[in-house]
C-alpha cells in the first residue's frame, strides 16, 4: 500500500517532521516528545511500524547503516507529501477559524 | 533458570488481545512465557508477578536497534515465532504502551492479512480437489463397500476429518486478523484484558477431538503393515476360514502343486492376512492341487483343481450383504454367468455362480462374509454345506 496523498496519522506526519534532520530510530521519540511539548508519546512498536512502512512507501530512505543503528532521512517524495499535509492542516486551521470566535 | 510447563496453546495465536490476557493471568500465577509453537507453548515456573505482554506482528526481522528502544521503554522481547514478537513489561514500570496509533497497527497489518488470504485461498482450492477426489473415489467405485473395508478408505475418511480442521484454521487466522485490522483502523485499541476462557475451552474442545483423530490417522498404515502377512498355506488341518481342497475332491491322490516362491511364500498355496478397521479379520487364500494320473475332461493335461476363498470379519454386520453383492459385481465377470439365490437355514445370504469354467460362492453370515472360487471337477452342491459349516464354526 503506498501513500495516496490521504490524510497523515498522527504518527506519520510527526515521523516526517522530525526526519526533516536525518536521525536515529532511537532518538526520534525524543524529538517528538520535545517537539510536541510532551503531548505526544510514541510507542516503540509505532515508532518501528511507521518506519517500516514509510521507507516502503519511499517517504524515507536509511542514509547509513553501520550495522549498529541506522539513520534515516526524508526523501524528496516524503517532504512533498509533509509539505501537502502542512498545507492542508494549515487550511484546516484557517477553515475553522470560527472555532476560535464562536467558543 | 525455573522448572519449564508445557501447555497446549489452543487459541489461535491471531487473536492477539485474548493470549495477551491469557499470558498475563499466567503470569499472576507464577508461570512466565518462555516460548510458543503452534500446538505448545512454554512457561518458566517462577515467582507470581503482575506482567504485561503484547504480541506483535512484525513482518521485517526486527533489528538490534529496535529491541533496544522497545527494551528502553521497557518491553523485552520474550519469545518470538514467525512474524509473532511477544514483549513483556513490568505492570509497574513500562514507560509506554507498544502501540500509540491504532491505526498505524492497523496498517501495519496489510501484509499479514493479505497473505492469509492468499493462504486461504490457496487451501480452499486444494480442498475442492481434494473432496473432488475423495468423492469419485467412493462413488465412482464399482465396488464402494469392498472399498471401505479394504486398504485405506477409513484413513482418507479420517484425513477428510483432518483437512477440514486445517480448513477451519485457516479461515479462523484470517476471520481474526481481518477483524482484527478493521477493528484497529476504526481507531479502536486492542482489549488487552479480553476474556479469553471460552475461546480456549472451545479450542479445546474442537483440538481435543481432532488432535486424536490425527494421529489415529497417522498410526492406522502402521498398525495395517505391522498386522498384514504373507504365509504358505500350511498342509493338512487349519483353523484357517477356508474350503480345502482335500474336502472337495475326496481323492487321495490329491498333491500340492507347488508354484514359483516369494519370499518364502508359495505363491499359488499361499495365506494373505490383513486387518482394517471396517473387517479386522480379512483372509485371502489361493490352494492349487494335482491329482497324478488324472485328466481333465476335456483331456487338456492334468488334472489340477484349485480354489481361492476369501473371508471378511466386519466390524458392522450391517455391511455383510452389501459387501457380499460388490464380491459378485467383482468376481463373475461373464454378463451370460447366472447368478442363483440359494435359499439357506444356515446362512444370512448365499448366492451361487457357475459358468463353465469355474464355480463360484457367496455368503454371508451376521458379521461374516465368504467367497469361494472353485476351477475344478466338484460340484457346486457339495461345496455349500462346507461352506455353512465352515461360517457356523468361525463365528464361534
Amino acid at each position: 500500500m503506498s501513500y495516496t496523498g490521504s490524510p497523515m496519522t498522527e504518527a506519520m506526519y510527526y515521523i516526517l517532521l522530525a526526519l526533516m534532520n536525518p536521525n536515529h530510530g532511537y532518538q526520534l521519540m525524543s524529538i517528538i516528545e520535545q517537539v510536541s511539548k510532551g503531548r505526544i508519546k510514541m510507542g516503540p512498536g509505532t515508532l518501528y511500524g511507521v518506519l517500516t512502512r514509510l521507507q516502503k512507501d519511499e517517504l524515507i530512505v536509511i542514509l547509513n547503516d553501520d550495522g549498529r543503528r541506522k539513520t534515516y532521512a526524508v526523501t524528496e517524495d516524503g517532504r512533498t507529501a509533509l509539505k501537502a499535509e502542512y498545507m492542508r492542516l494549515k487550511d484546516m486551521i484557517q477553515d475553522g477559524i470560527l472555532v476560535e470566535e464562536r467558543l | 533458570m525455573g522448572k519449564l510447563v508445557k501447555r497446549l496453546m489452543l487459541d489461535d495465536i491471531h487473536a492477539i488481545g485474548r493470549n495477551e490476557s491469557w499470558f498475563s493471568d499466567m503470569a499472576k500465577k507464577g508461570l512466565h512465557l518462555k516460548k510458543f509453537g503452534r500446538l505448545f507453548i512454554h512457561f518458566e515456573k517462577g515467582k507470581p508477578k503482575e506482567t504485561n505482554y503484547r504480541i506483535d506482528i512484525i513482518m521485517k526481522k526486527p533489528s538490534q536497534e529496535q529491541l533496544e528502544v522497545y527494551r528502553d521503554c521497557g518491553w523485552d522481547i520474550v519469545a518470538n515465532n514467525g512474524n509473532f514478537y511477544i514483549f513483556s513489561a513490568d505492570k509497574m514500570s513500562f514507560s509506554t504502551e507498544l502501540h500509540t496509533d491504532p491505526i498505524e497497527q492497523g496498517f501495519s497489518l496489510s501484509e499479514l492479512n493479505k497473505r492469509l488470504k492468499n493462504n486461504l485461498i490457496i487451501i480452499s482450492i486444494a480442498m475442492l480437489l481434494f473432496f473432488g477426489m475423495m468423492f469419485s473415489l467412493f462413488f465412482f467405485n464399482e465396488e464402494p463397500f469392498l472399498f471401505m473395508i479394504m486398504g485405506s478408505f477409513v484413513q482418507q475418511l479420517l484425513l477428510v476429518v483432518v483437512e477440514c480442521y486445517v480448513f477451519y484454521s485457516a479461515i479462523r487466522n484470517y476471520v481474526a486478523i481481518r477483524s482484527l485490522k478493521k477493528s484497529l483502523l476504526q481507531g479502536r485499541t486492542i482489549n488487552h484484558n479480553e476474556n479469553y476462557r471460552k475461546a480456549r475451552l472451545t479450542s479445546g474442545i474442537l483440538a481435543g477431538i481432532f488432535l486424536p483423530l490425527a494421529l489415529v490417522t497417522i498410526f492406522i498404515p502402521f498398525v495395517q503393515i505391522t498386522k498384514s502377512k504373507d504365509y504358505t498355506l500350511p498342509e493338512g488341518n487349519t483353523n484357517l476360514p477356508i474350503i480345502k481342497l482335500a474336502d472337495i475332491e475326496q481323492n487321495p491322490k490329491l498333491m500340492r502343486e507347488k508354484s514359483y516362491y516369494s519370499k518364502n511364500v508359495d505363491m499359488a498355496n499361499r495365506v494373505r492376512y490383513s486387518w482394517s478397521l471396517l473387517a479386522p479379520v480379512q483372509y485371502e487364500i489361493d490352494e492349487h492341487g494335482i491329482i497324478d494320473g488324472e485328466l481333465w475332461g476335456d483331456k487338456s493335461g492334468e488334472y489340477s483343481p484349485s480354489i481361492t476363498t476369501r473371508y471378511y470379519k466386519l466390524t458392522f454386520g450391517s455391511l455383510a450383504e452389501n459387501i457380499t453383492f460388490d464380491l459378485i459385481s467383482r468376481y463373475v465377470f461373464r454378463d451370460d454367468t447366472e447368478i442363483k439365490e440359494i435359499n439357506s437355514s444356515e446362512l444370512d445370504k448365499l448366492y451361487i455362480a457357475e459358468d463353465t469354467i469355474s464355480k463360484q460362492i457367496f455368503a454371508a453370515k451376521d458379521n461374516q462374509v465368504f467367497y469361494v472360487a472353485y476351477y475344478g471337477n466338484g460340484e457346486i452342491e457339495d461345496i455349500i454345506p462346507l461352506v455353512e459349516e465352515k461360517l457356523n464354526s468361525c463365528e464361534e
